[in-house]
């Protein structure tokens, strides 16, 4: 009975330890922990606020504020609330406005969503989206829904807007619909 | 001048330049100004003191429609906003309360319905007025210019003397 007994003890000791070598070596990620961790914020602030300057002339080119940031650790991927980002530009600085942002592919692309709003007013231009991506990297924006500008002398709406600010070119595509009032004779 | 009302563009594309100061529509593009339409495949609007102030149509061709008596087609067309004036080159046609004019340019005042016809090279111009246009109150006012030396450059059928002032009529 005694060798049984020790054997059955030596049996669930050694089981117990190749249990224990398994779980060990399992990454330590039990089932439905994977989700938890990719979404664990690695850094929350709020009332924030974030400079860029030229490194030609050190004059301010971005200034990002937002009530609320969120980063990620797992996640490269940053979250914000009411983002508010003002862009120099020699015609006049450009401010976008939205519910919500979200800063990608280590800062170089920031999406806009949620009621954005483009203004530059040197150039009395307003832009009114639901969705807009801006590449700091190409100082290039796009819109891949319907958009509308009003402008001095009248409005156009687009079913998507590509607008290059270094050179200073706006494309609208998928439909565009414009209305100019008359000059005055 | 009569005060016009909006203008309205239609097209599948668009391309703003802001150092050009102009905007290229094109792609089925339709200009709507009141009565007139205007139909192209391309359209360059300029713009002066943030006012649209000229469009420049090109198409295969341009197509133009004022009400019930005025149409034409060329292949470029140029409506200077301000000044009012319509300038047709390329196979230059109008037609106005039934009276043609074809040319290789033909200039329209759209207050004063004058019509300015020119030919160039081998595009003679043409002008037509329907015999129960001469007798009632359709007369017109054309300016025909030949510009090269052969008088029998211009070609009128129905009527040969110079015609009296058109009574100006609003669209």
């Amino acid at each position: 009975m005694k060798r049984q007994g020790l054997l059955s003890a030596t049996g669930i000791l050694l089981l117990g330890l190749v249990m224990l070598m398994t779980l060990h070596e399992w990454d330590s990620a039990l089932p439905g922990q994977d989700n938890a961790v990719a979404m664990a914020p690695a850094i929350i602030a709020d009332q924030v606020s974030a400079r860029a300057f030229s490194e030609k002339d050190g004059s301010l080119q971005y200034h990002l504020t937002a009530d609320s940031l969120v980063q990620f650790d797992h996640n490269p991927l940053t979250k914000m609330q009411a983002p508010v980002l003002i862009m120099a530009n020699d015609k006049g600085s450009w401010t976008i406005t939205s519910e919500q942002g979200i800063v990608q592919e280590d800062g170089d692309l920031i999406s806009f969503l949620g009621k954005v709003n483009v203004n530059n007013p040197i150039q009395k231009m307003t832009v009114n989206t639901e969705e807009l991506h801006f590449n700091s990297d190409t100082n290039i924006a796009t819109t891949p829904g319907d958009v509308e500008m009003r402008f001095d002398s009248g409005q156009t709406r687009a079913g998507a807007l590509e607008a290059d600010l270094n050179k200073g070119v706006l494309e609208l595509k998928q439909g565009v619909k414009s209305e100019f009032e008359a000059p005055a004779s | 001048a009569p005060m016009e009302g909006t203008i309205q563009v239609t097209a599948d594309n668009g391309r703003f330049e802001q150092s050009a100061g102009s905007g290229v529509y094109s792609g089925n593009v339709e200009l709507i100004q009141g009565k007139r339409k205007l139909f192209a495949d391309e359209m360059r609007m300029f713009t002066q003191n943030s006012e649209l102030v000229r469009v420049e149509a090109t198409g295969t061709p341009v197509r133009m429609e004022e009400g019930e008596g005025l149409n034409a087609h060329a292949e470029n067309l140029v409506y200077n906003i301000k000044a009012r004036t319509l300038v047709l080159t390329g196979d230059a046609y109008i037609e106005h309360q039934g009276n043609t004019f074809e040319g290789a340019k033909v200039e329209y005042s759209l207050d004063s319905k004058r019509v300015d016809a020119s030919s160039e090279g081998d595009q003679r111009v043409r002008l037509v007025i329907p015999a129960e246009n001469q007798t009632t109150n359709a007369p017109v006012d054309a300016n025909i210019e030949a510009n090269n030396s052969n008088p029998n450059d211009t070609q009128s059928e129905g009527s040969d003397s110079a015609s009296p002032k058109a009574e100006p009529n609003t669209p």
